[in-house]
C-alpha cells in the first residue's frame, strides 16, 4: 500500500482533515482513509489545523470535506478548537475522535453542532461509516447552497 | 493511683489534718483527684524506669491493676522493639540528664496485658526530688485517630487516581487506536513490506502501553506491606511528572528539571511518590494548563532538597498557615478534599524532613522539601525510635508557615 503526500494525492471519495497530537493515531487513520478512497491532510494540533483550512480556503471550492479531530492536544484546548471549526467553516462537518468516554461532553459538542462524537480506540468500519457520512453531509449542504 | 510514693493510709487518701500538713494533703488530693479523673493513661516512674504511680485510665488502657504495675519496669508496657534502647535512655538520663524527648509529644506503639501492640500518643515529663528523677507520661490510645487517618489517606490516593486514570485514558486509548487500526489494515494488506511496518508500529506501541500499565500499577499499589527502599528523589521526581502529564489539566503547562544527582533516601517508595505527586498535581493546576513548572534536586552538607515552582495564582498570605491542616481547600466543593498538602506534610514529618512555601499572591509558589541524607531507621539517644515512629513534635516547617 502506498502512503501518496494526501494533499496532492487524488482520493475519490473526498477530503478529510485529521487533527491529532498522535502520529500513529494520524498514521492509521491516513491509511484507513486513503484505502478507501480519500485523500487526508494531517494537522497535529489546532495551530496547524487553522493554517490548513485558512490555506485550503483560498481555492475553490473548498477542498476539505470533513474534518475528524481529537479534542485534548498539547497547546489547544480541543473544545474552543471545535467551536471555531464550527463557527468559521460551518459547511465542514466536524467528526470527534477523543480517549475520553465522556457523555456529557459529547452532548455539548453535539449541540455546538457536532457530528458524531467518536472513543478511541474506533473500528474502521464505524470510522469510515461516520466520515463517509460527514462527507456526504457536505456534499448535500453544498447543493443545497 | 495505688502506686502513688507518699500517699497515706490504705485507701490511698488523706488522713492529715493541719496547718501545713494539711495543706499539703489539700494539695495531694487535689492532684490524685486530678489524676484519677483524667481520660488519658497518666504513668509515673521512679529514676529506674519502675511505675510508681497508675491511674484508672493507665488500667483501663493497658489491662493492668495498679498492684499488678507497682514497682514493676515500664518495658513491660511497651513492645519488645523499643525496650532495649528504652533502657539505654533512662541509664543515659540517670548518668547526666539530659534528653532530647522530655517535654516532647511522640507517636508509639503500647503493649497491653493481653499482649496486643496499639498505637499511642506519649507526653513525657520529669521532675527531681532528693530521692533521684522521676518520670510522668501521659498516654493516648490513638488508635481510632490512626485508622480514620489511614482511611482519609486511602480515599484521597483513590480520589488521585481517579485523575490519574482519566488521564491514563489518554494515553492508552490512542495507542491502542494505532494498534486496532494497524491491525485492520493488515488484515487486508498484500505488501509484505507494509505488513512488516505495521506490525512493527503495534510491537512497538504495546510495549508502550506495558510500560505504562506497569507504572500506574507501580503507583496504584497498596503501600500497607512495602518496605523501605533506598529510593532516588530524581527518578520519583521524574517519575511524578510524567503521571501528573497524563492528567486533563496537565494542559500546554512547560516542565524544566535541574536535577543533581543526590545520594538516595531511605523510605517507603509509594509515600515519596505521594509527596511529589500531590505537590506537582497542586502546582499544576494552580498554573491552570498555562505556565511553568519547575522541579529541582540538589544536596548540600548532607540535606537533600527538592524544590517545586509554579508560576500560578500563588498563596494569599493569610491562607500559607493553613495549607497544610487537613481538609483546607480553595477549590470549589467537591473539587479538592483539603488533604493532599496534609498528605504531604506528614509523609514528610515522618521521614524526619521539613517543608516550606515561598509564595508571591500572583507570582507562583514555590514549595521546598528537604531531608537529611541519612534518614535510616535508628533508635534515638532516648530510648525512643528516631523520625521512622516519632512524628517531630515540634511539627518543623520551614518557611512561612
Amino acid at each position: 500500500m502506498e502512503c501518496q503526500d494526501p494533499i496532492t494525492a487524488g482520493g475519490q471519495m473526498g477530503r478529510v482533515l485529521v487533527v491529532d497530537d498522535v502520529a500513529v493515531v494520524r498514521k492509521s487513520i491516513r491509511a484507513t482513509l486513503a484505502n478507501a478512497g480519500y485523500d487526508v491532510v494531517e494537522a497535529e494540533n489546532g495551530k496547524q489545523a487553522i493554517r490548513i483550512l485558512q490555506e485550503q480556503e483560498r481555492a475553490e471550492p473548498v477542498p476539505i470535506n470533513a474534518i475528524l479531530s481529537d479534542l485534548r492536544m498539547p497547546q489547544n484546548n480541543g473544545t474552543e478548537l471545535v467551536a471555531y471549526f464550527r463557527r468559521q467553516y460551518p459547511a465542514i462537518p466536524v467528526v470527534v475522535l477523543t480517549a475520553y468516554p465522556d457523555v456529557e461532553l459529547a452532548v455539548s459538542l453535539m449541540r455546538q453542532g457536532v457530528m458524531d462524537f467518536l472513543v478511541k480506540p474506533v473500528l474502521q468500519n464505524e470510522l469510515l461509516a461516520v466520515v463517509k457520512k460527514a462527507v456526504e453531509q457536505q456534499g448535500r449542504g453544498k447543493q443545497q447552497g | 493511683m495505688n502506686a502513688q510514693p507518699k500517699s497515706n493510709g490504705s485507701n490511698g487518701r488523706c488522713t492529715c489534718q493541719r496547718g501545713a500538713e494539711e495543706a499539703l494533703c489539700e494539695s495531694e488530693e487535689r492532684f490524685r483527684s486530678v489524676v484519677e479523673s483524667a481520660i488519658d493513661a497518666i504513668v509515673l516512674a521512679d529514676q529506674e524506669g519502675n511505675v510508681i504511680s497508675w491511674n484508672r485510665a493507665a488500667h483501663r488502657l493497658f489491662g493492668y491493676t495498679a498492684e499488678e504495675v507497682a514497682g514493676k519496669p515500664l518495658t513491660i508496657l511497651m513492645p519488645a522493639r523499643y525496650r532495649e534502647a528504652h533502657q539505654r535512655g533512662v541509664e543515659r538520663m540517670r548518668a547526666n540528664g539530659g534528653s532530647r524527648v522530655i517535654g516532647k509529644t511522640l507517636e508509639l506503639h503500647g503493649l497491653k496485658k493481653d499482649e496486643t501492640e496499639f498505637p499511642l500518643e506519649l507526653s513525657l515529663g520529669t521532675w527531681k526530688t532528693k530521692d533521684g528523677t522521676f518520670y510522668s507520661g501521659i498516654i493516648r490510645d490513638i488508635t481510632e485517630r490512626k485508622q480514620l487517618q489511614d482511611r482519609l489517606i486511602q480515599a484521597e490516593k483513590l480520589a488521585s487516581l481517579g485523575t490519574l486514570v482519566s488521564g491514563m485514558a489518554h494515553e492508552i486509548n490512542n495507542p491502542i487506536q494505532g494498534i486496532l487500526g494497524m491491525a485492520e489494515l493488515i488484515v487486508d494488506e498484500t505488501d509484505p513490506a507494509t505488513i512488516k511496518e505495521y506490525t512493527q508500529d503495534i510491537i512497538g506501541y504495546s510495549k508502550h502501553i506495558a510500560t505504562l500499565v506497569h507504572d500506574f500499577a507501580c503507583y496504584a499499589r497498596s503501600n500497607a506491606h512495602e518496605d523501605e527502599v533506598e529510593v532516588d528523589l530524581c527518578e520519583r521526581l521524574a517519575e511524578a511528572v510524567k503521571m501528573v502529564r497524563r492528567c486533563p489539566h496537565f494542559g500546554a503547562v512547560e516542565v524544566v528539571t535541574q536535577f543533581q544527582p543526590i545520594p538516595r533516601l531511605r523510605a517507603r517508595r509509594v509515600e515519596i511518590d505521594q509527596i511529589f505527586v500531590n505537590l506537582v498535581t497542586n502546582a499544576v493546576q494552580a498554573m491552570d494548563g498555562r505556565g511553568r513548572l519547575e522541579v529541582a534536586t540538589q544536596s548540600q552538607s548532607g540535606t537533600l532538597t527538592v524544590r517545586i515552582s509554579d508560576t500560578g495564582l500563588g498563596i494569599p498570605k493569610e491562607l500559607r498557615r493553613q495549607i497544610f491542616d487537613p481538609f483546607f481547600t480553595t477549590k470549589e466543593p467537591g473539587k479538592g478534599t483539603g488533604l493532599g498538602l496534609s498528605i504531604v506534610y506528614q509523609i514528610v514529618n515522618k521521614y524526619g524532613g521539613t517543608i516550606g512555601l515561598e509564595s508571591e499572591e500572583g507570582q507562583g509558589a514555590t514549595f521546598t522539601v528537604q531531608f537529611h541524607a541519612d534518614n535510616r531507621r535508628e533508635e534515638t539517644h532516648d530510648g525512643v525510635p528516631g523520625p521512622y515512629y516519632g512524628r517531630r513534635a515540634d511539627g518543623a516547617c520551614a518557611g512561612s508557615r
